[in-house]
């Protein structure tokens, strides 16, 4: 499955593969509707929980990506499978672009488009189910102590989740 | 006809058309809803570009306003209906008690002080709390106290009445009521202005949460000398200075998603410069942060204004718009997450937070307007046809300020003089009655009494009392021989210090006055005023400027600058004692006006000035009028521009007060303010015109470039010449299918370092009349900042909508075009998201070129002794407050010639500048200055230096002497610093007085 994956997200393709028709195919379905709106102000990057772990990961580039008609790049693009549907930058786009409805629309046309197989989405929902466990389970393990939680705690949670980054 | 103006509101909009009508002689009842007039403009610090003291440059027109004849103010009144009648309007006002008889209070304040209910004080936002019975700051215009009635012990339970029994003016009267009123009036302008918004509706801001988050009209009053804190920034949550102030711009406006705020609140920008300059002069260790979108530095100067802040002050620039504020909350300072220009997150701590908000309609205006059939936009707004601004689609009824959509100072003071021309149509009248009674008035001779000198000294708030010590300033005086008086006043101009100085000079026996304050540039006609309302001939005022010239430079050494203010004190007193009485000259007005420029601009100002029954000369260089606008097929806002330019053209050719002068140069102007002669050269034929006013109106022209290939390839177009290619249906439009519109041309760097204004809105507008036909085709635009500002931002949002994706490139990094052939392109250019160099290929390039001012400018503004500014532009009298007005008398500007601008600004400042000249022409007889040059006929040589010096032509060689006239003169002094003799000596500045003002200086 892997193979599918292009590893070009940072990576800006020759002209010869602009697809100027892209944005508007993504603006006609559900949800991509504002997607032209965005003029790049960075909103979403500064609300994005992802980008906060994921230096590289930038829902404006993306946006930025599918405007400029890198369809192959963005279908190909490990990033559209990053967002985590929490609609925080939804909430606080001021153009209303729905982000991550277009990331749904996106996935959809990459398993129409042969860049994943329809399963693919199906172990990306069971990845989010597992994730929001292993998050629950750990909260737990918190909250149990929480009377007698100390910093070295805290510490230690964050080097289990790999970063010193604070909740927005 | 009902001759009678009804001005709705307060602000600088309200004022300024007050003022102009009055100006007219029309009679004018302003009602201003608060208990003083004055508005936003009020409560700010300072004013941008040139960070000029908001209130001292207001405070001026307030109180002419409030001391002229024809004009009746109304506060704490609001408009409660209009009903149209046959010859007009009839307005129902409701006047509010204040509690306080407004012709007996001295606003002396000890009811204030000893008042026991202390409330929030709404002028300062609710930051601090002031006395239920109030004047919102010191030079309040009218100077009246007010009960706040909702929190009045006496008014709501009977107790208390301190107020009553301290008022050593008897002014207080709790039985006041509110008053109905219905007054007639010919014609009504609605100057309502609009509010900022409660940065509320973006939550994660944390505004009215964090404590250290304020509005940016809440930190205008933390940096006034009158506010809160008394001009020292400190943060809610300790009262500590702040060392890291972040601005964050754009908080409500442009922003679709939270309530369709979708427009772009047109100040706020510079707004945020200013505050952070002045931030950051607070102290060497204070740093400010702006965080924005576009910096939309589209006005004069603006962008210089944006560098100096940077390279000068340290201010820094950082482009990100902010997602959400964190508090820390142990230490309550503030973390904002931006994206750093390489595209990183990064986190900055801040200590203070300012959210740049706005300006929205308030709620509840729309029910008076709609009754009288006023239709507003989607935002509330009354806006007018681009071709018509002012109007409300009403007759007699017009509008101006913010109350048409966000603006500025200047952008209101323009649509207020508009507003005053249009309202005063049909309401001029020729046979007013002149000026001049005061001069009649009998003054007492006080030229055998002993010199008697008063000596004020003005704290300026802290302005001047924060460096220097005023009291030990104060006592100096005293010491000083001839001073028979000295004190100090927190304010010297505010109305009640006024009223405080001619009561001392009437006390003391007073015949010279000395003002140590600000500057007699703005100050000096209003104690002068003072003066003559005691009594004394005005010219026995001194002003010596101890704040601009003393307490501002000296800061840092407050000894010395005592020690300053007492010389500068010391010489004023030592010309003092030689002042000698003066008299204005009078001088008829002749009631023509001159346009020069037939464009847009010229031709609106005619027309404005004609149709108010005044003859006007209208002067055009070329064959055909029209200007610029000709070569303009539509505007944004989509008014199709042929059918107007036939229209207003017809207009003028068909006028009887118009007499046009096509092909004709200007060969010489002579004269003065109501007595102009001018000499125009049509082919070889020479004619001679007498006016009393002129407006020039002269425009600018497209800027021709070099850069891109523009002339060696007929596929690189400017932004104009695309118009023309869209309008015209131009086979090339088939073949291309990929276009590039190329920003900032030239512009905003090196010779030509300022914004053009209108080239975003030229592309922006391209690209709508562009995707209407080929919704398929291509469209990049490269893009520096996009400065679709106010009421323009809608049709930016509609242009991105289309499909056409607008890249921004910084100046360091300028897009490079390929050319692989004749209509085919490659762009290179670096994408700020990608944080890749993009390769665009496209068939045609568009230049946004912008504007250049005319060469030609130098020559007219030599003629009329105006100024030009660095660019070329004209240079009006003052950037915020007279926009249209030149510092020479009778002299006025709009359109192009100022700046450039869009056809609706260039429109209003052309009704503008009539309204300006009709202020002049109005008028049977004008005063002019009393300062005048002299000659010694003894001791004149007849050398004709001083002729040779005058930059006036006021000054002949008759029979071997030099003859001054008077009512050319004015008063520079070139020709007495030039006389080999010492036989020319200028009255007010003689050559005794400025000699014993020095020998001070060397006791």
């Amino acid at each position: 499955m892997q193979t599918v994956f292009s590893e070009t997200i940072t990576r800006v393709g020759a002209m010869k593969t602009i697809d100027t028709e892209f944005k508007r195919e993504i603006a006609a379905c559900p949800g991509g509707e504002h997607i032209m709106r965005c003029f790049a102000c960075g909103t979403c990057v500064l609300s994005c929980p992802v980008s906060e772990v994921t230096a590289d990961y930038s829902p404006r580039r993306i946006i930025r990506m599918i405007l400029l008609g890198m369809k192959e790049e963005v279908l190909g693009s490990e990033a559209i499978w990053y967002c985590m549907s929490c609609y925080r930058c939804h909430v606080r786009c001021p153009q209303d672009v729905k982000y991550p409805e277009i990331m749904r629309v996106l996935r959809k046309l990459a398993v129409e488009q042969g860049y994943v197989t329809p399963g693919f989405i199906t172990a990306v929902n069971e990845v989010d189910i597992a994730a929001q466990k292993i998050r629950r389970d750990m909260l737990k393990s918190i909250l149990k102590k929480r009377d007698s939680i100390t910093k070295e705690d805290i510490a230690e949670i964050r080097t289990l989740s790999g970063n010193g980054a604070r909740g927005r | 006809m009902n001759k009678r103006v009804l001005v709705i509101g307060g602000g600088i909009g309200g004022v300024q058309a007050g003022l102009d009508l009055a100006g007219m002689g029309i009679k004018v009842t302003l009602v201003e809803e608060k208990p003083n007039i004055g508005g936003r403009m009020a409560q700010l610090d300072k004013t941008f570009p040139t960070n000029d003291c908001s209130t001292c440059i207001l405070s001026p027109k307030l109180l002419e306003l409030a001391s002229s004849p024809d004009v009746d103010i109304y506060t704490c009144a609001s408009v409660e209906g209009i009903v149209k009648t046959e010859d007009g309007f009839v307005a129902r006002i409701k006047k509010r008690a204040r509690f306080v008889d407004e012709k007996k209070c001295t606003a002396c304040g000890l009811c204030a002080q000893k008042c026991p209910v202390k409330v929030p004080d709404p002028f300062n936002k609710n930051i601090t709390m002031s006395k239920c019975i109030r004047i919102p700051y010191a030079q309040a215009v009218p100077a009246v106290y007010m009960i706040d009635r909702e929190h009045c012990l006496r008014l709501l339970e009977g107790k208390c009445g301190v107020c009553e029994k301290v008022c050593p003016a008897g002014a207080i009267d709790y039985e006041q009521q509110d008053e109905i009123k219905e007054l007639s009036v010919g014609a009504v302008i609605v100057a309502t202005g609009a509010e900022e918004f409660t940065p509320r509706i973006r939550p994660e801001y944390g505004y009215g949460i964090y404590e250290n988050v304020v509005t940016s009209i809440e930190y205008e009053r933390f940096l006034s000398a009158s506010g809160p804190t008394n001009g020292h920034i400190v943060r809610p949550s300790d009262q500590k200075e702040p060392k890291r102030v972040a601005f964050i711009q754009c908080v409500g406006s442009r922003d679709v998603a939270s309530g369709e705020l979708g427009y772009c609140s047109s100040f706020c920008c510079m707004q945020a410069t200013k505050d952070a300059v002045v931030t950051c002069e607070h102290g060497p260790n204070i740093r400010s942060t702006i965080f924005y979108i576009d910096i939309r530095a589209y006005g004069k100067d603006f962008d210089r204004f944006v560098d100096r802040a940077k390279t000068e002050h340290g201010v820094e620039y950082k482009r990100s718009r902010i997602s959400g504020i964190i508090e820390s909350p142990d230490t309550k300072n503030l973390v904002v997450r931006y994206i750093t220009p390489d595209g990183a997150l990064k986190d900055e701590e801040f200590d203070l937070v300012v959210l740049s908000v706005g300006l929205r309609m308030p709620d509840g205006l729309g029910g008076l307007l709609e009754g009288i059939g006023v239709k507003l936009d989607a935002y509330g707004f009354c806006r007018s046809g681009a071709f018509s601004p002012g109007d409300t689609g009403v007759d007699g009824v017009y509008v101006c300020g913010t109350v048409t959509g966000p603006m500025d100072i200047p952008e209101t003071v323009v649509s207020a003089s508009a507003a005053a021309s249009l309202a005063a149509r049909g309401l001029v009248s020729p046979d007013r009655e002149p000026l001049g009674k005061a001069a009649d008035r009998k003054e007492p001779d006080t030229s055998g009494s002993p010199i008697a000198v008063g000596v004020v000294v003005c704290r300026c708030g802290t302005n001047i009392a924060s460096v220097v010590d005023v009291p030990s300033v104060v006592e100096y005086a005293a010491s000083i021989p001839n001073v028979t008086f000295s004190e100090e006043l927190l304010y010297a101009c505010s109305q009640d210090s006024i009223r405080h100085i001619i009561n001392k000079i009437r006390e003391h026996g007073l015949n010279r006055v000395v003002v140590a304050s600000c500057s007699p540039r703005t100050h000096e006609a209003l104690f002068q005023k003072g003066l003559e309302q005691a009594g004394l001939n005005k010219y026995l005022l001194q002003m010596t400027n101890i704040r601009d010239q003393c307490s501002w430079v000296h800061r840092d050494t407050p000894d010395r600058a005592t020690e300053k203010a007492k010389e500068l004190v010391r010489m004023a007193v030592g010309k003092a004692r030689h002042l000698t009485p003066l008299h204005e000259r009078y001088s008829d007005v002749k009631k023509d006006c001159l346009v020069i420029g037939g464009g847009l601009a010229g031709m609106m100002a005619a027309l404005d000035v004609a149709d108010n029954g005044f003859v006007v000369h209208l002067i055009e260089q070329e064959s055909f009028l029209g200007g610029n606008l000709l070569k303009i097929k539509s505007l944004l806002t989509g008014e199709d521009v042929a059918s107007a330019v036939e229209r207003i053209v017809k207009r003028v050719l068909e006028h009887p007060k118009i007499e046009l002068f096509l092909n004709t140069d200007i060969a010489g102007i002579e004269g003065y303010v109501g007595n102009f002669t001018t000499k125009l050269l049509t082919g070889d034929r020479e004619t001679s015109v007498e006016h009393g006013a002129v407006i020039v109106a002269t425009g600018a022209r497209e800027h021709v470039t070099e850069s891109y290939g523009y002339r060696t390839d007929p596929y690189v177009v400017t932004g104009r010449e695309f118009e023309t290619i869209l309008e015209k249906k131009n086979p090339l439009l088939k073949y291309v299918k990929r276009i590039a519109m190329i920003q900032c041309v030239d512009s905003r760097e090196g010779e030509r370092n300022y914004c053009s204004r209108v080239c975003c809105s030229q592309a922006v507008k391209n690209i709508l009349r562009l995707k209407e036909r080929y919704p398929e085709k291509t469209v990049y635009v490269l893009y520096r900042d996009m400065r679709t500002y106010g009421l323009r931002e809608p049709y930016y949002t509609a242009a991105r909508e289309t499909g056409a994706l607008f890249l921004r490139y910084d100046a360091s990094r300028k897009p490079v075009v390929e050319k692989i052939e004749q209509g085919s392109f490659i762009i290179d250019v670096f994408d700020k998201i990608l944080q890749e160099t993009v390769r665009l290929p496209v068939q045609l390039l568009v230049l946004g070129v912008g504007i250049d001012p005319l060469d030609t400018n130098d020559r007219v503004a030599k003629m009329l002794k105006v100024p030009l500014t660095q660019d070329g532009f004209f240079s009006e009298a003052h950037v915020k407050l007279r926009p249209v007005d030149f510092s020479t008398e009778g002299v006025f500007v709009c359109g192009m010639a100022h700046g450039p601008k869009h056809t609706d600004e260039s429109i209003a400042q052309a009704l503008a500048a009539a309204a300006r000249a009709l202020t002049i022409l109005t008028r049977d007889r004008i005063r002019s200055q009393a300062y005048s040059a002299s000659v010694d006929e003894a001791l004149c040589t007849g050398c004709g230096t001083c002729a040779e010096v005058c930059a006036y032509g006021a000054i002949e060689i008759d029979k071997e002497k030099a003859r001054v006239n008077e009512l050319l003169c004015k008063g520079c002094g070139t020709c007495t610093a030039a006389c080999f003799s010492g036989a020319i000596d200028l009255s007010g500045f003689t050559n005794k007085q400025i000699v014993k003002e020095f020998e001070e200086l060397f006791i």
